[in-house]
């Protein structure tokens, strides 16, 4: 286990003020993990720099130290990417690094510190007729540096594209304390696209201390649909239907019968109907004339496939109020059951039916209480399973459960992400999607910026030790295991 | 000049091929034609490949508005396919029945549709490539959301083929767009070009392309400047657009629906025809000040196609001198590009990679040092892009 020296304490201690260095296990207590809090492990201590200079100088001293460091912006993350070290690091949280340093509207892009909060920076910007567009449901805490650490989407990512497609310029602590920049207001850099490599490495290449970032024009007209349906293999074909027709929705999330209950039974309720087996909530936006077009469509479609009731929003409250059934799902699972395993995994949209139908029968079959929410326009889906972690039984079921969705998904086809990161989640995972030579590759790459493996080590890639507790490998689906290759 | 030109049919071939010459440390250049058309001294002694055999479509899921082919499937032909199904691939090329899609994110090559959706690398869902080892490698998927593992699709995109040979790409498609309409509009200089090309940006209208052009770009009597303005929707949408865009930007004319491609392809295709031609890009607001310091271009000499969305600059002289360094040296870019985070190259030059420094200043140190480790470790044996890769990076 790493340990810190009195050396290193102090020269940390002299880099920040007291009140940004921290190493009582009551602060430490507080980062011993992120969003995914199955995974729990204290840090040897928490540095909250202000600046590029600080982080070069923390990251400097622990490399010389060779004590592990792992960035972390606000904790919301659900794959573990923000956990401290296993043998012990120190965090750099860079939730104070949170100034927007300049916004060009006629340019459209905002230059900020990467401890801004995403849903802050579409406000600070909004009077300006721009937004910012990845909006992941944690965007009233998540901060922009974490989004760049796992390349976030959210409902909007279906018109607008993800993170990486908002990232145009980053500034980089390399874990040698160097520091890197790279794009700019273009997005363009020179020779290769290091940025958009970099976005999504999980906090493994380097500290991002500063990002330019595309801001996006408010579209005119905005309406939002709400269709329930009577099951949820109802909504699931009205989906396909949406897509074939070519509709181009700004969102199409998907929320079922048990996380319907839960939000209308919280401080989240949004009126959605509560016998219903379904809601698909469908947003357009664009020019009033096309929306008005899809609209139509989307109520035509949504009535073919016997959509019990259909509510429509254009204004922004009201639109809200639909909204704030879906960005409080997460939340309002608390009242299931005190722990709540947030899972994220894609299929091709083709295949939304029979990735629900094998997420449910596995969670059945384990006796678990499961609800599913999902952005249905892209195949991202959101297993939601609601556990009580003093329950060591329940738990076994739960990380089985895990295993088995995994598995069925990557057997249709799909992803073992669509937002959420590896992280330490989902790294024993990665040789049944990726071979010998896909994980060399991506490990020389890490190498090529983290050569020590200083840098938030145990992360993303298959570690020996994870490889090990997989347990029941050989019982692969057929088809999983030749998506090894 | 006679060149060993080899056409691999599929990944084994490549990777054998490859392998053999890490070996014998044989230098590699790629292509998606049938040899290069432009050669270099010392390519004599090296071998080509091209992925003109590696080509057609592995799979189209329709439903998924996905599609997967080989790196040596032109875009026509990609066209063609999903075309059928009432749906579009967003990359743009002036000349589709030629250019592969895999030469075009080897390129980097961007167009105006990038305005709607996002430049090609945006496009590229999961890749295969095939490195300097035989090592037949993949990144992303084939869903259109994925964050499973590095992004290395993003660092072979413009890579020029000095990373490794793309085989394969899985590609986002989108619906065919049910209509557009292109406007286009006379100015007398840039400035006024650009002051309306930045309020034409914020029509509340899907606006797929927006582009000024001047100089010898433009035909006589159409300019001196023009402003290009391409918007998609509905009929009633279109309508509207153009009593929108005659509110924002006064009297125009409306391309017919039958020239509309061949305007866009044409200015595309037009920087590539000239002697000179040198691409930055720029925040779009800063055009028409930029431009000013190009002494050629504010003396009328030669031409310029701007991307006003993107930013992305094709400036030309038509003038031939006998080098193209004599030529960007002309042209004063440097002076804006080095020490600074202003990319630049010069497209269609197989010295573009290799000549940057000396045309455009050379990145940062630190940023030299990753590109040469990167490279390193793609490709140990140094093999690729051979003769085009700056040696004093490597």
């Amino acid at each position: 286990m790493n340990k810190l020296s009195r050396e290193l304490k102090k020269e940390l201690e002299e880099i920040l003020d007291e009140d940004r260095f921290f190493t009582d296990p009551e602060t430490l207590c507080v980062y011993e993990c992120d969003g995914l809090t199955h995974f729990k492990r204290r840090p040897l201590a928490v540095a909250q720099p202000e600046s590029t200079e600080e982080v070069v100088a923390i990251v400097k001293a622990c490399a010389r130290e060779k004590i592990p460091f792992t960035p972390r912006g606000a904790g919301t993350g659900l794959s573990g990417g923000a956990l401290p070290p296993e043998d012990g690091g120190v965090l750099i949280d860079t939730s104070r690094m949170r100034r927007i340093i300049e916004i060009n509207a006629d340019d459209r892009y905002a230059v900020i510190e990467p401890g801004v909060i995403n849903a802050k920076l579409s406000e600070a910007v909004a009077p300006f007729g721009l937004f910012y567009a990845p909006d992941p449901s944690s965007q009233m805490a998540c901060t922009i540096g974490g989004n760049i650490a796992e390349n976030s989407g959210g409902p909007h990512c279906l018109k607008y594209g993800a993170t990486t497609n908002h990232v145009l310029g980053l500034t980089v602590v390399l874990a040698d304390g160097q520091v890197l920049e790279v794009g700019g207001p273009t997005g363009r850099g020179k020779f290769y696209d290091l940025v958009g490599a970099f976005i999504g490495s999980e906090g493994t290449l380097g500290v991002v201390t500063r990002a330019t970032v595309r801001l996006t024009r408010k579209p005119a007209c905005v309406t939002t649909l709400l269709g329930a349906f009577k099951t949820l293999t109802d909504a699931c074909r009205a989906v396909s239907a949406l897509i074939a027709a070519g509709i181009n929705a700004s969102a199409i999330e998907a929320l079922d019968d048990r996380t319907i209950a839960a939000v209308e039974a919280s401080v989240f309720a949004a009126g959605y109907p509560k016998d219903a087996g379904a809601v698909l909530l469908v947003e357009l936006d664009g020019h009033p004339m096309d929306v008005a077009y899809d609209r139509e469509v989307v109520e035509t479609v949504f009535l073919k496939f016997g959509a019990i009731s259909i509510d429509s929003a254009d204004d922004p409250e009201r639109r809200a109020k639909l909204w704030k059934g879906r960005k409080g799902a997460f939340g309002a699972m608390g009242r299931v059951a005190p722990d709540l395993y947030v899972m994220d995994v894609v299929v091709p949209r083709s295949k939304l039916e029979e990735a629900i139908r094998r997420i449910n029968t596995i969670c059945d079959e384990r006796k678990l209480r499961l609800a599913n929410v999902f952005h249905a326009g892209e195949g991202n889906l959101h297993p939601n399973i609601s556990y009580d972690g003093r329950d060591h039984d329940e738990v076994a079921r739960v990380l089985d459960a895990g295993k088995h969705i995994v598995m069925a998904c990557l057997d249709l086809g799909g992803a073992l992400s669509g937002e959420h990161g590896i992280g330490v989640e989902k790294q024993e995972y990665m040789d049944l999607v990726f071979g010998g030579a896909d994980l060399a590759t991506f490990k020389g790459f890490r190498d090529v910026w983290n050569e020590k493996n200083l840098l938030n080590p145990g992360k993303l890639l298959p570690t020996p030790r994870a490889c090990t507790e997989v347990k029941g490998k050989a019982a692969l689906p057929p088809k999983a295991s030749e998506a090894r290759k | 000049m006679t060149m060993d030109v080899r056409y691999p049919a599929n990944e084994a071939e490549i990777a054998s091929t490859l392998v053999e010459l890490s070996k014998a440390k044989i230098g590699v250049v790629l292509t998606g034609g049938k040899g290069l058309e432009k050669f270099l001294p010392g390519d004599e002694l090296r071998t080509c490949i091209s992925t003109a055999a590696l080509s057609g479509i592995v799979e189209h899921e329709d439903k998924d508005l996905t599609i997967t082919c080989r790196a040596g499937t032109t875009i026509d032909e990609i066209r063609g396919v999903v075309g059928r199904f009432g749906q579009r691939l967003t990359v743009e090329t002036y000349d589709p029945q030629r250019h592969t899609i895999g030469g075009l994110i080897a390129q980097g090559a961007d167009s105006f549709g990038s305005a709607g959706f996002g430049p090609i690398r945006d496009q590229i869902l999961g890749m295969r490539v095939v490195l300097s080892s035989g090592a037949v490698t993949k990144t992303g998927g084939r869903v259109v959301k994925n964050v499973t593992g590095y992004d290395l699709a993003k660092l072979y995109t413009g890579s020029r083929g000095t990373l490794g040979v793309i085989t394969e790409v899985t590609l986002r498609l989108r619906a065919k767009a049910p209509g557009s309409r292109t406007f286009i509009f006379a100015r007398p200089d840039l400035v006024e070009a650009t002051k309306d090309a930045q309020r034409l940006k914020n029509l509340p209208c899907t606006v797929t392309g927006l582009a000024v052009a001047g100089g010898n770009a433009v035909a006589p009597g159409m300019g001196p400047c023009l402003v290009c303005l391409r918007v998609e929707g509905r009929r009633d949408t279109l309508s509207d657009a153009m009593r929108l865009v005659r509110e924002v930007a006064g009297a125009h004319e409306v391309v017919d629906e039958d020239d509309e491609d061949a305007l866009w392809n044409e200015m595309l295709r037009f920087p590539f025809t000239q002697p000179v031609h040198a691409r930055i890009w720029i925040a779009p607001s800063t055009v028409a000040a930029t431009f000013a310091t190009f002494l050629p271009i504010a003396q009328g000499e030669g031409g310029y196609v701007v991307d006003m969305m993107s930013g992305r600059c094709e400036i030309t002289l038509d003038e031939s001198f006998p080098s193209l360094d004599q030529g960007i040296r002309k042209l004063g870019i440097r002076r804006l590009t080095e020490g600074t985070a202003i990319a630049a190259e010069t497209p269609g030059d197989p010295e573009g990679f290799l000549r940057h420094a000396t045309r455009f200043g050379a990145p940062s140190p630190i940023e030299t040092d990753i590109i040469a480790r990167l490279k390193k470790t793609f490709d140990p044996a140094g093999i690729m892009g051979a003769g085009r890769f700056p040696e004093d990076i490597i």
